[in-house]
């Protein structure tokens, strides 16, 4: 069943809004939507068997614990090397970026429950 | 024990697969990876619920959605794909050194000697399949065909698709070939199969009942014994591994612009990025080249463009856009251009310029500090100025390769 169809306000620090998507979990109305964030966070991570496992991180002042790494991927530009994690908490998509020059995490975009 | 033991592994719906497999809300739904949705990129792969769907990779937006109205558009990402195509060779190479890449998404290995029976190396291409999903995540699959050469082998591995396992062997293959049409043959397109139709040739029993001199006749010696022998599922290629790839033998790149043009300034900012990304690849391959083509293609599919074999080789982008611009400058458009594209071949390694003047040698020299900017801070950090005005080009969905 789709909720409603009225166009969505644009999401605190969002930068882009690329697209909309309307579903809803048995029982609760929510509007998903697949926002580009490019924003600065703090993520808290485990190394684990040479392998980088990010665990949860802050965003909007609420705290998303992951539950699932979907895919790992990397890319490198100029002698920048980043890594992309596209990972799951609840019901909520996040593609976190990892640039290895500074250390820094970025939340590149989300797909959840606005 | 068979003369050779060949598999043939194609990743099923690979790009629309990756997708599903980072973002979870897509699985189970009917996706396309391509372009913007409403701009003028095709198709460029559908997931399984879109194939059900009768949706196929090339088909225009506006046809992909009358077929199906709640179809999602995911705009592509080379750069994963790539990096995913990278992981899964590095898969491959645990179980043998000759693996051939055949494109972005498949790969024949060469696995004689590694199984003992056609028996053995289907509870190897088990393992293999586990391998992959285990490496890439549970929603990629691969499909994999088994048979004693590469035809029969890429055959098999699109006969039970998706996440199939099909072997070809003495038994049944004469059964498959009964089955099958020619274009499910690598090497059988439509054109071929449109010249075969007109000799009345229109199923592989057909192809079969032809004697090898009028194949000879009317395709030429090299494909006419390709077609005798594709009839009966022979095949002698072998596995090229990908330690003995063959050098390139010339390097391109084109673009689709946003809308079609007259505009010669828009034109030649295009083809400077062109030439600057040519000229990149092949320094970076230690590569130069002497004959350069520019070309241009208009809105009704026909096009043109300036050809010249230089008298030494060159791999210096200003000096293949000064021939694109000297073209065009001259050139009165009769139509409207939707492509421009560059493409120089006539390839030499490891040359080494030595410029007679002083001009050209103060820009030959400069050219190896310029790229070792952009290596350090990406690509373009640096640029002509004629690029200033030019955002960078949206990024295609089409012609993925794999990373060097």
């Amino acid at each position: 069943m789709v909720v409603r169809k009225k166009p969505l306000k644009w999401g605190r620090n969002c930068l882009i809004r690329i697209g909309v998507e309307e579903t809803t979990k048995v029982g609760q109305k929510f509007i998903y939507m697949l926002e580009q964030i490019n924003q600065q966070i703090e993520v808290l991570v485990a190394f684990m068997k040479g392998k980088v496992l990010p665990l949860s991180f802050c965003w909007n002042d609420k705290k998303y614990s992951i539950n699932k790494v979907n895919l790992v991927h990397s890319e490198r530009i100029g002698r920048d090397k980043y890594y992309y994690f596209s990972v799951s908490a609840g019901e909520d998509y996040f593609k976190l970026q990892f640039n290895t020059e500074n250390n820094k995490w970025l939340l590149a975009e989300a797909y959840y429950a606005s | 024990m068979p003369a050779r033991i060949i598999f043939h592994i194609d990743m099923d719906s690979y790009f629309a697969t990756v997708e599903q497999q980072a973002r979870p809300y897509l699985r189970g739904k009917p996706i396309v990876v391509s372009g913007k949705e409403g701009s003028r990129s095709v198709i460029v792969a559908s997931s399984k619920e879109a194939k059900k769907l009768g949706v196929k990779t090339a088909m225009l937006h506006h046809e992909a959605r009358k077929l199906c109205p709640n179809l999602t558009f995911v705009e592509g990402d080379g750069v994963k794909y790539g990096y995913l195509s990278g992981q899964m060779i590095e898969v491959f190479k645990n179980y043998t050194d000759k693996v051939e890449v055949f494109s972005i998404d498949e790969a024949f290995l060469d696995m004689t000697g590694h199984c003992q029976s056609f028996k053995q190396a289907i509870d190897k291409a088990k393992q293999i399949k586990a391998h992959v999903k285990q490496k890439l995540g549970e929603w990629v699959t691969a499909s994999v065909g088994i048979a004693n050469n590469k035809l029969l082998a890429k055959l098999a591995s699109g006969l039970d698709k998706p996440d199939g396992l099909f072997l070809i062997d003495q038994n049944n293959l004469d059964q498959v070939l009964k089955k099958i049409k020619l274009t499910d043959f690598c090497g059988i397109g439509k054109r071929t199969e449109s010249n075969l139709a007109q000799l009345g040739i229109d199923s592989i029993e057909k192809l079969q009942s032809w004697k090898l001199d009028p194949l000879v006749k009317v395709f030429g010696p090299s494909y006419g014994n390709k077609l005798y022998n594709m009839a009966r599922g022979i095949c002698h290629d072998p596995v090229v591994s990908y330690l003995n790839r063959p050098e390139a033998k010339s390097v391109g790149r084109s673009y689709t612009l946003s809308k079609n043009t007259y505009d010669k300034q828009e034109i030649l900012t295009v083809l400077l990025h062109l030439c600057e990304k040519v000229g990149r690849e092949l320094r970076r391959k230690k590569l130069a080249g002497k004959t350069v083509v520019v070309y241009w293609r208009y809105e009704d599919f026909t096009h043109a463009g300036a050809r010249k074999t230089f008298l030494g080789y060159l791999n210096d982008s200003q000096a293949f856009f000064n021939l694109g611009e000297d073209r065009i400058k001259k050139y009165i458009f009769p139509k409207a251009v939707r492509l421009v594209g560059i493409h120089v071949s006539n390839l030499i390694k490891d040359y080494k310029q030595l410029p007679l003047w002083l001009g050209e040698r103060k820009q030959i020299e400069l050219l190896p500090a310029l790229d070792k900017i952009n290596d350090t801070y990406g690509e373009l950090t640096i640029k002509p100025a004629y690029l200033l005005k030019l955002k960078r080009l949206k990024k295609k969905v089409g012609g993925f390769k794999l990373p060097d």
